[in-house]
């Protein structure tokens, strides 16, 4: 969770969440495209509304925004379009700019000319300040501007624009006689991604600036949001080179060769990109004629920041702070208010390993909310959420906190702040153990579409929530035995984040502790000690724990409890009260389990009080389970009844199965335990109790096909029925134990020492 | 002559008034000086005891109905219950305020109600009460809904959502028992949740009472035949309700937490429908109407993108443009479609959403209930129900936001949209354009265009259906209460997750996914979504109510006094529950000789167990003044009874041979006379249950009573009925022809004072005291500001001595004749 806002907290190329397209001012040029767009325009006007139907006019209307606006393409392709909307009007724009191009440069002077009539006479067809008007009007001036020798260069131009759409559709034309499914099939993937095959085009020569500008843009956002969508990391440097070759000063695209850089996680390159950036904006920016010494000092303070920024990324804090120091300088000496909130949220990153670093974030919101940057404030208010919530702080204030941010989310449509704060939501359900409100969140996320409409194509970001999200959704699909449903969210994780991107990180831990409590369950332990290598290597901490739980089940007490008491002195010092607990439990369950249940006592009430303290409900109630068991091994099974009437609801309501299944057990024993002392009928109506919650318990093992347990399960039945004289029922469960027993190895701990 | 006896039992009288309609119904609240009334105008009304005054009146009105029939006080005193006939309605009411801040309506009109606090302790009790907040720490505090709107409950209007727990009050369950025609009982957990419904009782209900212990019902009914009604008691067994209290208090918690907020989100949604005006209509029809009269070809997405594209519009849709909307309309028009939807995005978010989030966490906590088969099933918990009921609110929550993406993408879509239109009329008037108007990036111009083609075609199939052609709002589709598919579904094409739910085989089966319904309105999901929790919580009331047997039947007497059972008043029978002995008491007249006699009969809780003494009747012998006065044999006929406290009865007799205006009178009948342990085997029923009682009268044993205090002629009344507190030691009398009440203050009776009797010497001497009553009794209710809080002490000094020199100059005059 906590990297969700460190990508997001600076990037020039973005305001409010949003990537902008419009990096520098855009100038017109005349174009070999822009002419055959007007050649149609003027065909469309002159037609007039009889010679092209009602349908075919609609369609050609919808067809002339993208041509206006998109980027150039050839005209083989601009024939195709025209001609699916109105393949009259295709062919005679056909026969004009074959007989422009055919022609001399004066026909080409003569069009242009009989352009600025359109708006002419007393009824015009098209008006000045409409869609269509304007282009024409911006491509006359545009036109009348150029010198005789640009002229001729665009005339040249145009007549080799014209003989390339020749080639191509004599191509085409041949390609769709020999292999009309493989054109068809190469049309769909050309359609699927015209921009990067926009570029494979322009690989050979210099791009032109506001073909850069888009393509720069459209990566960068992609980068963002869906990194999968966006070119691979080396195409992407082999574009960015090649841009850089012909025009080395281009500062943006430095900017992105950093992101790409990051992407593959290369320290020196990334670092290499970032400097050149901002050696290029400043050496631009000091160029420029009004803001100078403004652009220029601003440039220094976010280099700075941005120097930070990257170390942060790639852990090396003590550079980060000493960059970061440096911007807060320099802000400072120019009284930058923004770039220093900018600071202040990144001092409190580095600082989040301190335990009064919250502080500074405060400040920070109240200060962002000052300066009048929402988009500041809400992130800083998730990270204090996020904070507040490890720390143990109440739910509903941190509820409202969200609830109260949302409303402004909503408001100023900030897709990418409603999708982290309901991705929080359910990961501070789950941490509260409330297993049905994080699947109602988790849900919520993904029925959710992008609110931006700036990628028109793109439905659903591939952002880091949307991550986090899933991986919850696959464990709790894994916690209530699915594991079918949760493999399917997994290789749906796979499809949405590859392996080698960002985010890849949270669902291979995921994938790796369910194939971990999987194993576990099934009695595997060396399938499970397998696995721990893997946890260990995305997080090591979970790594060690899961170490000790397998040394645990293969009665390597020693060891375990040598591993769990390092652990334990580490995370207390970390305070990761989560892992605290349950390293406590599992040090608890060790003493138990070699019979001394009055040294777990203490450790398990202070586990007690500390999940109770921090609310983290699944733990309270696995310790009250703990706690319980300890208590019927002291032999007061009256006492571990009533403990459990407090655990037992939670548990049914959103504990694992697992765990249902072990306290449903656990009554029934308590029962038994506690019917010994009764007298004759009352304790029959007892034992058919017991038997009743132990078919409970069965029920619930078998669907986490937790053979083992059932087998346990099976045995006590059969004891119970003999007891109640019920022969014939015993036999049945003696049998289905002698099957299960058949098959698991016995592991010699006795029955009762087994929760 | 001697007018007036030397000694006179004193119960105070500290107030009395004539009323302008007639009482049908008093109860005092059992924690204050309160009483509340209901009158033959439909009021309800709450005076207090000092000189009768009133605090607050609650008028009849359309919502909640005219015509009510019985009133309960919540035991602790601060909701009073009213059941309306008419309008088959009950309503709870705060004390504080007049205002419904409950209410929910029943098969059958009402004509008794009993609301009853369980009194039982033990320790898993205990460990559930202190479970009980979990639940306000994890959820937020639910927002308040908009004053201006929810005409119909006040519930959630308040300054803060804690209403619920106002309502719900202590965490010790209590129950409202509610009883009406042909055999109707229904049990209502904290008088909100119906936790039993029981059936198989005949006749219509005449008292109700629910012992605290939880063990049994006593009910009595009377069926009529040809003119006459035959009164019946029923005691019915609830055991299952007993054994299982733990579980029920439990559930009933979740039920009425969930209840409540069902209702919470009935009135946000009511909000968001009263924040979508009709205005926002005016562009479909509009439209609509320029199809229908237009005599082109061109089809109006045409015609508008033309205008887009060329800058030109044709000559008819110029004059939609600038006649019919015109530019001015096109601002209102603007404005209004954003301040509705913002203000429903707002509701969305902050009620809708939250409260649905919070009915999901108390039914998943409900649905751990549930899964704890050995606890909950035979109380009718049904898991599997709940779970669908999950399912259910989370396919809601899912169309809620799914509404706000609506919302949010018509806001951008508009804004574009009339801003350029906006502009292009300008230019079509030919006025000046404001340059920063005029401005309109390439995204903009994308997004009308795309607005232009996605909402401007034309629907023939849907001018069948809605008689429009257009469907350019999108939002009043989910809040119209139409079970209809929606005009235009979301396009959920493209969403990954959608798109990979479709193509999965074992996670499409997923128990734990919510469905989507992305063809339905939001008030269809909503409404499956409450059809679905009622059913399920229907089950427990069923279960319940079944296992409530009917135990003892015993017939009581013929009743042919059918006169005033028009009116049902407060009368003959009484039941009273004593929770200390756990004994169901009945007091009930039997008509003998043209005189009431009063009866009482008693049974043990525990229907297993039988009490000494069950049947026994009363007859008053002598009072002290009939003694002393004159030798005259006085015969006294019971007119109303009603138990005072555990240990008293509070009785108005007749007097049949006394004279018209002193014939009445109020009597404190102790219980330890009437089972005096000494004599007790002398007074054994003989008879048998199963005949009717009132004729085997001669084995019904009589005990006469002889009173020298604890009695009072009601003078100058004709008084009829009594009610009386024994918790505030006071009651309260009233005529028989209803408008005349008269309260007295019961505990003084220890000592041998002499108190005024003519009426204008008391309203003389009472008129101070009631003065500083009223100030005193009124500081105490206002709560004290700080200045009225130092006063207080002051008055209540004031009060007491005033008291006994006043009581001493009116007795005065009395003392010398």
């Amino acid at each position: 969770m906590a990297s969700v806002h460190e990508s997001l907290y600076f990037n020039p190329m973005m305001t409010n969440g949003v990537v902008h397209a419009n990096v520098f001012g855009i100038k017109d040029w005349v174009t070999p495209y822009k002419i055959a767009v007007l050649v149609l325009l003027n065909e469309m006007s002159r037609t007039g509304e009889g010679a092209v139907s009602l349908m075919e006019r609609r369609r050609l209307n919808q067809l002339l925004l993208p041509l206006l606006q998109g980027p150039d393409i050839t005209l083989s392709k601009l024939y195709k379009l025209i001609e699916e909307s109105c393949p009259q009007l295709a062919n005679s724009v056909q026969i004009r700019i074959k007989l422009m191009a055919e022609g001399e440069l004066k026909d080409m002077e003569q069009f242009f000319d009989d352009l600025s009539d359109s708006f002419s006479g007393t009824e015009p067809e098209v008006h000045k300040t409409s869609v269509v008007g304007l282009f024409l009007r911006h491509m006359i001036l545009a036109y009348s501007k150029l010198s005789f020798s640009q002229v001729f260069k665009l005339y040249t131009a145009l007549q080799q624009y014209f003989q390339n759409g020749e080639k191509k559709t004599v191509e085409d034309a041949d390609m769709e006689l020999t292999s009309r499914d493989e054109g068809e099939r190469k049309m769909e993937k050309e359609e699927l991604d015209v921009s990067v095959r926009e570029e494979e085009v322009s690989c050979s020569g210099p791009l032109s600036q506001k073909q850069a500008e888009f393509f720069l843009s459209q990566q960068a956002s992609l980068l963002k949001n869906d990194e999968t969508k966006a070119l691979t990391p080396a195409s992407l440097q082999k574009e960015l080179n090649n841009l850089l070759k012909f025009n080395p000063d281009f500062a943006e695209a430095h900017y992105l060769s950093y992101l790409n850089n990051l992407r593959v996680q290369d320290v020196f390159s990334s670092t290499h990109s970032l400097l050149h950036y901002f050696d290029r904006l400043i050496l631009t920016g000091a160029e420029s004629k009004s803001n100078g010494e403004e652009g220029y000092g601003r440039s220094l303070r976010y280099a700075a920041l941005n120097l930070a920024a990257l170390h942060c990324r790639f852990g090396h804090y003590q550079q980060a702070e000493l960059a970061l120091q440096e911007a807060i300088r320099i802000a400072q000496e120019s009284n930058d208010h923004v770039c220093l909130q900018h600071c202040l949220s990144w001092l409190y990153v580095l600082g989040q390993k301190r335990s009064d670093s919250y502080v500074l974030l405060e400040h920070s919101v109240k200060k962002a909310v000052h300066f009048g940057l929402p988009y500041l404030a809400s992130l800083g208010i998730q990270s204090l959420v996020q904070q507040r919530a490890f720390a143990g702080k109440t739910a509903n204030k941190l509820m409202d906190a969200l609830k109260d941010s949302d409303l402004l989310h909503w408001k100023h449509s900030l897709s990418e702040l409603i999708d982290i704060s309901i991705a929080q939501k359910t990961a501070i359900w789950r941490l509260y153990g409330r297993s049905t409100m994080a699947l109602q969140q988790a849900q919520m996320l993904l029925s959710m579409n992008s609110l931006e409409a700036v990628n028109a194509g793109v439905q659903q970001n591939n952002t880091e929530s949307f991550a986090v999200a899933l991986c919850h959704l696959a464990e709790l699909h894994a916690e209530q035995g699915c594991f079918a449903a949760a493999s399917e969210v997994l290789k749906h994780l796979k499809e949405r984040f590859p392996p080698n991107s960002q985010h890849a990180q949270l669902w291979m831990l995921c994938d790796q502790k369910i194939q971990f409590d999987r194993a576990m369950n099934d009695g595997k332990y060396h399938l499970a000690d397998s696995l721990v290598t893997g946890i260990t290597a995305l997080n090591s901490i979970e790594g060690v724990y899961r170490k000790a739980v397998v040394l645990q089940a293969q009665n390597q007490m020693s060891e375990a409890h040598k591993l769990l008491q390092k652990l334990l002195v580490h995370c207390q010092k970390l305070k990761n009260t989560e892992m605290v607990i349950s390293v406590l439990l599992s040090v608890a369950e060790l003493y138990w389990r070699s019979s001394s249940p009055t040294i777990a006592l203490p450790m398990l009430l202070q586990a007690l009080a500390l999940s109770k303290e921090y609310r983290l409900q699944y733990l309270a109630s696995e310790t009250v389970l703990n706690l319980a068991f300890a208590q019927l091994i002291l032999g007061i099974p009256e006492q571990a009844l009533s403990l459990l009437h407090m655990a037992i609801e939670p548990i049914l309501a959103d504990g694992a199965i697992l765990d249902k299944g072990r306290a449903m057990f656990l009554v029934a024993k308590c029962q038994v335990a506690s019917a010994a002392s009764y007298d004759q009928p009352k304790k029959a109506e007892a034992l058919e109790a017991a038997i009743e919650n132990l078919n409970e318990a069965k029920n619930y093992f078998a669907k986490v096909d937790c053979k083992e347990r059932i087998r346990d399960v099976v045995y006590f039945q059969a004891r119970l029925y003999h007891t109640l004289g019920k022969t014939q029922e015993r036999n049945r469960c003696a049998m289905l134990f002698r099957q299960l027993h058949q098959e698991l190895p016995s592991h010699g701990v006795p029955l009762i020492n087994h929760l | 002559m001697l007018r007036f006896p030397t000694c006179f039992p004193s119960f105070r009288v500290v107030g009395e008034k004539q009323l302008p309609q007639e009482i049908i119904f008093l109860v005092w609240s059992p924690k204050r000086d309160l009483i509340a009334l209901a009158n033959t105008a439909g009021e309800v009304l709450l005076h207090r005891l000092a000189s009768f005054h009133r605090v607050w009146s609650f008028p009849p009105n359309e919502n909640t109905g005219k015509e009510v029939t019985c009133l309960a006080w919540r035991p602790d005193g601060k909701l009073l219950a009213f059941a309306l006939a008419d309008t088959k309605k009950i309503v709870l009411c705060d004390v504080e305020k007049p205002g419904s801040l409950h209410s929910f309506s029943v098969e059958a009109p009402v004509s008794c109600m009993h609301w009853m606090e369980v009194t039982v302790e033990s320790s898993v009790l205990t460990s559930f009460y202190n479970a009980e907040d979990e639940s306000n720490l994890l959820l937020p505090k639910l927002p308040t809904l908009p004053k201006n709107y929810s005409s119909t409950s006040k519930i959630f209007s308040e300054e803060n959502s804690d209403e619920i727990i106002k309502l719900l009050g202590d965490v010790r369950l209590n129950i409202l028992v509610l009883g009406g025609s042909s055999g109707f009982i229904e049990l209502y957990a904290y008088g909100m949740f119906k936790i039993a419904r029981v059936t198989g009782i005949a006749g219509t209900c005449l008292a109700l009472c629910l012992s605290s212990d939880l063990k049994s019902l006593s009910v009595v009914t009377e069926v009529s035949t040809n003119g006459a009604s035959e009164v019946s008691y029923f005691q019915l067994e609830t055991n299952l309700l007993y054994s299982f209290l733990p579980e029920v208090t439990r559930m009933a918690r979740k039920f009425t937490h969930i209840s409540a907020l069902l209702q919470y989100i009935n009135l946000s949604l009511t909000c968001m429908c009263e924040a979508w005006e009709e205005i926002l209509m005016q562009m479909d029809s509009r439209l609509t109407k320029f199809v229908q009269e237009k005599n082109t070809t061109t089809s109006v997405q045409d015609e508008f993108m033309h205008l887009l594209l060329w800058g030109k519009a044709s000559a008819e849709l110029q004059t939609l443009l600038m006649n019919q909307l015109t530019v001015k309309g096109l601002k209102k028009l603007g404005q209004s479609i954003e301040s509705s939807y913002s203000s429903i995005q707002k509701l969305v978010i902050s009620h809708l959403q939250s409260g649905s989030e919070s009915l999901l966490y108390h039914l998943s906590e409900l649905k751990g209930l549930a899964s704890w088969k050995q606890k909950y099933e035979p109380l009718g918990l049904d898991a599997a129900g709940i779970e669908e009921a999950i399912t259910a609110v989370g396919s809601f929550i899912l169309k809620a936001n799914e509404l706000l993406q609506v919302i949010d993408s018509s806001m951008k879509n508009f804004k574009a949209f009339f801003r350029w239109l906006y502009v292009a009329m300008l230019r079509m008037t030919e006025d000046h354009v404001l340059p920063e108007l005029n401005k309109m990036t390439q995204k903009d111009i994308t997004f009308v265009a795309e607005f232009l083609t996605e909402h401007f075609n034309e629907a023939p199939d849907l001018y069948n259906r809605k008689g429009k052609y257009f469907n350019v709002e999108r939002v009043g589709q989910y809040l119209k209460d139409e079970d209809d598919d929606l005009v235009s579904p979301p396009n959920t094409e493209g969403n990954q997750w959608y798109d990979f739910l479709q193509n999965s085989s074992h996670l499409k089966e997923s128990p734990l996914l919510f469905p989507y319904y992305p063809r339905k309105s939001l008030h269809f999901v909503k409404r499956r979504m409450e059809n679905i929790i009622d059913q399920c919580l229907q089950k427990p009331a069923d279960v319940i109510g079944k296992s409530m047997n009917q135990a003892i039947c015993i017939p009581l007497y013929r009743d042919t006094r059918s006169e005033d059972s028009i009116r049902r008043l407060f009368k003959f029978p009484f039941l009273w529950n004593n929770k200390t002995s756990n004994l169901h008491y009945l007091l009930f007249t039997i008509l003998e000789d043209s005189l009431y006699k009063m009866c009482i009969l008693r049974r043990h809780t525990d229907i297993s167990q039988s009490v000494s003494n069950g049947l026994i009747a009363i007859k008053f012998g002598s009072f002290t003044y009939a003694t002393t006065e004159k030798v005259r044999r006085s015969i006294y006929s019971c007119l109303d009874a009603q138990f005072y406290d555990d240990e008293t009865v509070t009785v108005v007799l007749k007097d049949t041979v006394g004279r018209e205006g002193r014939d009445r009178l109020l009597v404190q009948l102790p219980l330890s006379l009437v089972y005096n342990s000494e004599d007790s085997a002398e007074y054994q029923f003989t008879g048998t249950y199963s005949t009717r009682l009132d004729e085997q009268c001669s084995a019904i044993p009589t005990r006469t009573m002889h009173f020298e205090k604890h009695w009072r002629l009601l003078e100058s009344m004709k008084a009829q009925y009594v009610a009386g507190n024994g918790f505030r030691k006071v009651s309260c009398v009233l005529s028989s022809n209803l408008r005349h009440v008269r309260v007295f203050e019961m505990d003084i009776d220890d000592e041998w004072e002499l108190d005024e009797s003519s009426d204008e010497e008391e309203e003389a001497s009472n008129k101070p005291v009631k003065i500083k009553e009223e100030v005193l009794s009124e500081s105490e209710a206002e709560n004290q500001q700080a200045g009225a809080a130092a006063l207080a002490p002051e008055i209540v000094i004031k009060v007491e001595k005033l008291d006994p020199e006043l009581d001493s100059q009116s007795s005065l005059p009395l003392l010398c004749v």
